[in-house]
């Protein structure tokens, strides 16, 4: 137990009094606001461009579910009117508009698909800048209007214009509506980009399902480019990879089996798996894996199958800090930066294990025990690999896949097993009350 | 919707001064709080009415807070100093005694680690119980004392720097 610190009291002596009353408009104008959101059914809005969110959680919603009934009919001879006809009710007029209510066009009323794939729009729609409010009301009023592609025009402009508003999820969510109501073949492909990119955005339930994939024998079509418009993948050809590490450890707690092997080019010229779900248990005081390599925007989950509580943390104080009890798992961690995460327990000083997060899970790989390793299907031509020990040393090596002798030996000496330290930096062992 | 009108009525002040201790940015705080009166909605069923109402309202309000940093530095759109986040705006207690030491107080707040800033909030300012204040944020209660000494020392000493800063700039500046 802290004792009481008069010195610290009589510098927090100012701060210590009741807050003063606020304003009476604040108050009456933030009641207004929080009754509308309340009657609305809204929740909690993730920044100023909320109302969007709104609009567009409903558009989507009775978007998707008009893409999924027509799905099942046939409608090829169906003449159509425009795009981006779809009946969309006004908002209530109110300081903060409510999701409105769509009405799904009908069946026989539906568009032909578009013949141009969809591109990401412009990020210039306006000549004149906008301030944030006028850039907010010209999305919900391009929304209002049913300009679909405008308004995630407009949303694209006021990520650049004020960056610090993420909209992204948002526009995305706006492209894959378009898709949607324009029956264009490309939304499945759409809700795909949509969910690589948005893994843990709440929009994914009203997604259509993922299509199923395809089975080893029948042979995938390229895919050049993705629907949004951002990654590049190309066929998963290539050859192998092989080699040696020669490993030579200062911390007598690992060996070459905990040593990395990935490829690191900055080109994106291998393909790019959907982001997956991980586990670290906690059992008997050990995390298990103690190493595991994930793809960048990968989750890993943290069960705590122990009889003990844990608190796990990483080192970089930020990614992970949660405590996992027997009883309720918490949510999985998603790994948005690539490199090395060690994790430790705020709680035992013992467990240790790494998360090493890298551009291409297939193309990563523990070395064995003896330090010889493979990867596979490594696209030709220059590539560059690196290696790295838990520790943090690491090596990079230019290498040029396809071109003959691809077995490379390297060398590397590992760091000295760093000083542990709990959460707020304190060493292990002074924990006191 | 009575009785979220009358905890708002009640507390709307506390829910305003805690996302500014928190350091929420001064053009967000409206909206924080808005959202954190909607969260109360959403949870009032759940609430157990033979505890505290404010160390509740604290909680939702530093997870808002907390959503809204981690959403900021992800798109790396925080590129102004966490000094620069304080409230800085002249009021009319501008002038008084009270206002200025609160503004350095604000401002050595800042200087905390998120998590130590909030143990030590409500600890220090609120008065809240500790062992309360790890049921609330959700951390161990041994982790909470570590958090709150850890925190002390920190706010001790960016005190005590501001405190040397403005009595070496007040007198560079009697100097001839």
């Amino acid at each position: 137990m802290l004792e009481r610190d008069p010195e610290l009291d009589a510098m927090l002596a100012p701060e210590r009094q009741a807050p003063p009353p606020p304003p009476a408009a604040l108050t009456e104008r933030l009641w207004k606001r929080i009754s509308d959101s309340v009657r609305s059914g809204a929740s909690p809005a993730r920044g100023p461009v909320g109302p969007a969110l709104l609009i567009i959680t409903g558009l989507l919603g009775a978007a998707v579910g008009a893409w999924a009934v027509s799905s099942f009919r046939a409608q090829p001879e169906v003449p159509a009117p425009s795009v981006e006809a779809p009946r969309v009710a006004e908002p209530a007029p109110s300081a903060k508009p409510e999701a409105p209510r769509v009405e799904a066009p009908p069946v026989e009323a539906r568009a032909a698909p578009p013949p141009a794939p969809l591109r990401e729009p412009e990020a210039v729609v306006q000549a004149r800048p906008l301030s944030r409010e006028g850039s907010r009301r010209a999305v919900r009023d391009a929304l209002e209007h049913n300009r679909l592609l405008e308004a995630a025009a407009t949303l694209t402009k006021h990520e650049a214009d004020f960056p610090h508003d993420d909209v992204r999820e948002e526009r995305d969510a706006l492209l894959v509506l378009t898709a949607a109501f324009s029956q264009s073949p490309e939304l499945p492909n759409v809700a795909a980009a949509f969910r690589n990119r948005h893994p843990t955005s709440t929009l994914l339930i009203a997604l259509p399902p993922a299509p199923p994939k395809a089975s080893p024998d029948t042979p995938r079509p390229p895919r050049p480019v993705d629907s949004l418009g951002e990654v590049k993948h190309s066929p998963a050809q290539g050859c192998s990879l092989s080699g040696k590490v020669t490993f030579s450890s200062r911390d007598p707690k690992l060996t070459a089996s905990d040593v990395v092997v990935y490829v690191t080019s900055k080109r994106r010229s291998a393909k790019l798996s959907e982001p997956k779900r991980h586990e670290i248990v906690q059992k008997d005081q050990q995390f298990t894996p103690r190493m595991l390599i994930v793809q960048k925007n990968d989750s890993v989950g943290f069960p705590n199958r122990d009889n003990k509580e844990h608190s796990v943390f990483t080192s970089d104080r930020t990614t992970v800090r949660i405590n996992p009890t027997r009883k309720a798992e918490p949510e999985p961690v998603a790994f948005l930066k690539e490199g090395g995460f060690r994790l430790q327990c705020d709680i035992h000083s013992n467990m240790r294990a790494w998360v090493v997060v890298v551009p291409v899970r297939e193309l990563a790989t523990l070395a064995n025990a003896d330090g010889t390793w493979t990867i596979d299907h490594v696209p030709p031509g220059a590539q560059v690999l690196k290696v790295l020990e838990p520790n943090g040393n690491s090596l990079e090596v230019p290498v040029t896949a396809c071109a003959g002798d691809t077995s490379l030996e390297v060398s590397l000496e590992g760091y000295e097993a760093p000083l542990l330290k709990r959460f707020n930096g304190s060493p292990y062992g002074e924990y006191q009350q | 919707m009575t009785g979220l009108e009358s905890l708002y009525r009640e507390h709307l002040g506390y829910v305003l001064q805690s996302l500014r201790r928190l350091g929420a940015p001064a053009h967000r705080v409206e909206d924080l709080a808005h959202d954190v009166f909607v969260t109360v909605h959403r949870r009032l069923a759940d609430f157990d009415t033979s505890r505290p109402v404010r160390p509740w309202l604290f909680g939702i309000a530093h997870g808002l807070v907390a959503n809204e940093r981690a959403l900021a530095s992800s798109k790396r759109a925080e590129t102004r100093s966490p000094s620069e986040q304080v409230d800085d705006a002249p009021g009319p207690e501008e002038h008084s005694e009270r206002a200025a030491a609160q503004r350095l107080i604000r401002r050595a707040l800042e200087e905390l680690d998120d998590d130590k800033r909030a143990v030590f909030i409500m600890h220090e300012l609120d008065q809240v119980p500790v062992s309360e204040a790890a049921a609330v944020l959700g951390l161990l209660t041994d982790t909470a004392w570590s958090r709150l000494k850890a925190a002390r020392k920190q706010f001790k000493d960016a005190m005590t720097r501001q405190l040397g800063s403005m009595e070496g700039g007040l007198h560079a500046r009697t100097r001839p």
